[in-house]
């Protein structure tokens, strides 16, 4: 059925880079009901378009590049964009956001969603407006660096309000962890930017003036009143405005959230310290990632002179800067600022690469690299100055960096000798900045994330045992996060589940998670998607959306051979610490991760032994 | 004139208390209830929350009052001021 909602352009794009031909298709309505949109629809897309086994760079894979019905400057988060595809990294379910004015914007040249397939025969980059694409060559882009590329793209492009997506070397030299960037942003995890190289499709170009016309504009218009005017004086919202992500440094440091040193410890006693030294030197203003956002939870920074000068650029996230950091145990604040900026330019996953570094430079201690790989390069831990050498040879796949460049799994098994214990990830992705042995929670989304060790998709667990968040989710079943101790295993694997059907809803709407954290909960996203699309689904309802759309992203797993064992946490994630403040601290361990799988496959109704989701559940969640 | 101070959340545990009411000569502003925090209740916030040095929170920390966060070290206090104050997660 073709599309007839509100909320929606009611299109998608398709485009095939072997002819370098595009069409434009009609959104299936009966679909839209049923996935909504975002990591939703792209879902079911690529669940029913590709087959299991392909490979993720080849040209049958498919990129999708996908909106939401939420997603508009307008809407509290609604500055987002989603990227799925299979990943080159894990080979399975491969799901990357970011923030910024493409997705919007990509609703105005006409389309919700691009479907990308096929291979150009050489480098191209397509411009996308008022419903129409152009492919143009882009030869004279190879090679170069983000701002390099857009510097040049922009040139090209007549007058107008453009936003581009581009990758850099990484993504072109099939770095298995490459970003799609977004400007200063990122989508950064799972490799997009590699499959995008593999289809020599360069960049993304679009730019349009069309409006999607809510169901009922006086009520969403009340809506927005009342929501912005919560933001306003919500302190979470404000948290972010005034500190960045890299705000929870210190603290993190203190309660045991921080990886140190590959993941030896979970704290190191050196945040504050670094913290301090960010905001006096490297912070410059706080600023949003798109156009309306009233969080602005961005920083622009800098590094003034010195070896690692950088000029003033949108970065030092949390989780880039604790990985070019504690990972690695560098105490130089302004080496970390440059090095999240140079995986920028690169176009490589921050958190990746600073893992694939902390693993090298275990590997070195160990004597497990051949000394004619190593060269000259210092791997002690703490060594600044090695961190951009190899961040550059990671994103140009030379000498160790190419030994790293699909991974650290896919890198200790190159190596072995027993490295694969320095490997710390989850189906093949390197696991973030949060340390799941100060929150138990964490590690059960850790292990059951379907694109693997990550903090924020579908959700940030750590908020909730150890945060004491709740995202508006007690109505809804998710106990009191104040009544639950965040060392304690038991209990955890159901809650994990009801919070990744309600973080996961951002994802499919086409916002940003962190308008969630202030207040903008399950029951806010549900009366804006009535007034938005006229679709009367209530909070309920749409928890049970979310839940089928983590059930057909594990469907596509479980199709690419993943098993229950894949959602094993690794060994050094669950050991008591080695050092720091939480040393030896047995309830900083984790005793029995498979118990906490145990009642999180109870909980979403699969096979408590092998995590396949039973017939009962497929009916269930409408997926049989 | 009379300052309440409320430790919301996790901060009550930080604080070891939830209300607390200080004395302020007139005219006093953020600062010095900064540094009256600092006075009081240094030890206990560690050096997460706290930098001894420059006499101010470390990290996310808010203080608001009547749903306005106070943010500049000049803002001047009034008499019956309530400021509630928020340790928020904001960790990407």
């Amino acid at each position: 059925m073709s599309m007839a909602l509100n909320g929606y352009t009611g299109k998608y794009l398709r485009l095939d880079l072997d002819s370098l031909k595009w069409k434009s298709e009609d959104l299936d309505v009966d679909i839209v009901r049923k996935y909504l949109g975002g990591t939703g629809y792209a879902a079911r897309v690529l669940f029913n378009e590709q087959e299991g086994g392909i490979d993720p760079l080849g040209p049958e894979a498919r990129f999708i590049v996908s909106t939401g019905p939420l997603t508009h400057n307008a809407i509290p988060g609604g500055g987002s964009v989603e990227l799925c595809f299979k990943s080159p990294l894990t080979g399975g379910w491969g799901e990357s956001r970011s923030g910024g004015d493409f997705g919007p914007d990509l609703r105005r040249s006409g389309f919700d969603h691009i479907v990308i397939q096929g291979k150009a025969g050489r480098p191209a980059y397509v411009v996308i407006r008022d419903g129409k694409a152009e492919f143009r060559p882009a030869d004279h882009l190879a090679g170069k660096l983000v701002s390099e590329k857009l510097a040049l793209i922009r040139k090209e492009l007549p007058e107008g309000r453009y936003s581009i997506a581009c990758i850099g070397p990484g993504g072109e030299n099939g770095v298995a962890y490459a970003a799609v960037m977004f400007g200063d942003r990122a989508a950064g995890r799972t490799g997009a930017g590699a499959v995008l190289g593999s289809k020599n499709l360069l960049a993304i170009i679009v730019e349009g003036r069309g409006e999607v016309v809510p169901a009922k504009p006086a009520e969403l218009k009340n809506l927005l009143k009342t929501y912005f005017a919560a933001l306003q004086a919500n302190p979470v919202s404000i948290g972010f405005h005034d500190n960045g992500t890299i705000g929870d440094l210190a603290a993190n440091d203190e309660k045991g959230d921080w990886p140190t040193r590959n993941w030896q410890s979970n704290s190191w006693g050196k945040g504050a310290e670094l913290l301090d030294h960010f905001v006096k030197h490297n912070f410059v203003k706080p600023y949003p990632c798109y156009r309306g956002c009233t969080i602005a939870c961005g920083r622009k920074v800098r590094v003034n002179g010195g070896e690692y000068q950088t000029p003033e650029h949108g970065g030092a996230e949390y989780e880039s800067i604790s990985c070019f950091t504690a990972y690695v145990q560098n105490e130089d604040m302004d080496a970390a600022v440059h090095c999240s900026h140079l995986c920028n330019e690169y176009g490589v996953d921050t958190i990746s690469t600073g893992a694939a570094i902390a693993f090298l430079m275990e590997c070195a201690e160990a004597g497990y690299l051949e000394a004619s790989v190593v060269g000259d390069l210092d791997l002690s831990w703490g060594n600044a100055s090695v961190l951009p050498v190899l961040v550059r040879m990671v994103a140009l796949r030379q000498g160790l960096g190419a030994l790293v460049a699909d991974g650290v799994r896919a890198a200790a098994a190159r190596i072995g000798k027993g490295s694969d214990a320095f490997a710390v990830h989850v189906k093949g992705l390197e696991g973030p900045a949060h340390d799941p042995r100060s929150g138990k929670s964490l590690a059960v989304s850790y292990g059951t994330g379907n694109r693997g060790m990550c903090h924020i998709h579908p959700a940030e667990l750590m908020a909730w045992d150890s945060g004491k968040m709740d995202w508006g989710l007690r109505p809804h079943g998710l106990k009191d996060p104040n009544t639950v101790d965040r060392w304690d295993e038991s209990g955890k694997g159901a809650a994990v589940k009801l919070i990744q059907d309600g973080l996961n809803l951002p994802d499919m709407l086409g916002t940003c998670k962190f308008f969630m954290y202030a207040g903008i909960g399950v029951d806010e996203l549900a009366a804006l998607l009535s007034c938005v699309t006229g679709l009367e689904i209530g909070a309920g309802e749409l928890l049970m959306v979310s839940e089928r759309v983590i059930t057909l992203q594990r469907l596509f797993n479980l199709r690419e051979g993943f098993t229950a064992a894949d959602d094993l946490l690794p060994a050094r994630a669950c050991a008591v610490p080695s050092f720091g403040r939480y040393a030896g601290q047995v309830e900083c361990g984790i005793a029995d991760f498979p118990a906490m799988l145990g009642e999180y496959y109870e909980a979403r109704g699969w096979d408590v032994t092998t995590g396949i989701p039973s017939d009962a559940t497929l009916k269930r969640v409408g997926l049989k | 004139m009379r300052i309440a101070l409320v430790a919301m959340g996790q901060l009550e545990k930080d604080f070891g208390g939830k209300h607390y009411v200080f004395d302020f000569p007139e005219g006093s502003t953020l600062a010095d209830l900064f540094r009256k925090i600092g006075d009081n209740f240094a030890n206990r916030l560690g050096q997460a929350l706290w930098n001894r040095t420059e006499c101010r929170f470390r990290g996310p920390v808010v203080m608001m009052t009547g749903g306005v966060a106070l943010r500049d070290p000049a803002t001047v206090l009034y008499e019956g001021q309530e400021i509630l104050i928020f340790k928020v997660l904001v960790g990407g």
